[in-house]
């Protein structure tokens, strides 16, 4: 991690938010139960905020080691996807995984909103 | 009759487990106002125990032979069944009445299904507002309801229902509900009952 990457770990909860604002890589990991009011979600918010507002071309979303997000986290999601399809200039790609179930039944449903969104499957 | 113990990590929450069936169905009575203090402090507690896990082992005690061949996969059971189990846990965290003592969780297996049912009181304004997202949930295509939940701004998600919405479309569950009234406190129990299938299709 450089210093160009923030991040925020949780041991207890075990997952890790990491901005790589060069790369425009935003990863989301372990296993994340959104609450509002929490720190976790108005850290993640504050992020997506942060690069729907630099309008960058191309941003990866990389939730393939995310094995847990309850349905606030989906939306939470759902509402970066939908600030940027209004953008019309950020890409989106989303790097998921075969192997977790909350991606390969929910995840995709983003497509729905977002169609130029582009997945790949690892 | 077969019992099985679990290990749950949570005993400081949990009233010691009781089995209707050791075979295929326990249920669990949760600390509301300890669970509540803890999900205000610091999210939910979840990840301590895995109700999928918990699912798997009670098949795991019926005879192979009653199963059909085209199960789901282990993994896509259990990580289904957290998820399902997780948002009727929290739902009921949020939405029980302030005065209530206990949350029941129960988890139940058979050949062709697992049920994950949670039991909580409300109040009578709480359950006015669970007979209308009732009412719009069945009288709507749910499919295309998701799709309006998930472009609905955040600030709304506290009622959008959006975890139930995505067991019935992501994980094609089944979910019927039942209230009923405790009428010396003026209090509703309300059930919520979801049956996944654990067949593939």
């Amino acid at each position: 991690m450089n210093n160009l990457t923030e991040s925020m770990k949780n041991k207890s909860l075990s997952y890790s938010i990491d901005y790589d604002c060069e790369a425009e890589i935003i990863s989301l990991s372990g296993k994340l139960h959104l609450v509002q009011r929490e720190k976790a979600f108005h850290e993640i918010l504050s992020w997506f905020d942060l690069v729907i507002d630099k309008e960058p071309p191309r941003v990866l979303l990389d939730v393939s080691n995310l094995e847990y997000l309850n349905s606030l986290g989906i939306s939470v999601i759902a509402k970066f996807v939908i600030r940027a399809r209004d953008k019309k200039s950020i890409h989106v790609v989303v790097k998921a995984s075969e192997e977790i179930i909350w991606q390969t039944k929910s995840l995709v449903n983003l497509k729905r909103i977002m169609p130029s969104l582009e997945f790949f499957f690892c | 009759m077969m019992t099985t113990k679990y290990e749950l990590h949570l005993k400081e929450f949990l009233e010691p487990l009781q089995y209707n069936d050791g075979r295929s169905e326990a249920y669990f009575l949760l600390n509301y106002q300890l669970l509540k203090t803890e999900y205000d402090k610091s999210g939910l507690l979840i990840h301590r125990f895995s109700f999928g896990e918990i699912a798997l082992q009670f098949m795991k005690t019926i005879d192979a032979s009653y199963f059909q061949q085209d199960l789901l996969s282990e993994s896509e059971i259990r990580q289904s069944i957290d998820y399902i189990a997780n948002e009727l846990l929290e739902n009921s965290i949020k939405y029980s009445d302030t005065t209530a003592t206990r949350i029941k969780l129960e988890v139940k297996v058979t050949t062709q299904t697992i049920t994950v049912t949670s039991t909580n009181v409300i109040s009578q304004n709480r359950a006015n507002i669970f007979f209308d997202y009732i009412r719009k949930l069945k009288s709507s295509n749910p499919s295309e309801l998701y799709i309006e939940q998930l472009e609905q701004r955040l600030s709304d998600n506290n009622k959008s229902g959006l975890g139930l919405l995505s067991m019935i479309n992501d994980y094609k569950a089944e979910i019927n509900w039942k209230f009923t009234s405790i009428e010396h406190i003026h209090k509703i129990l309300s059930h919520v009952i979801v049956r996944f299938p654990i067949q593939s299709t």
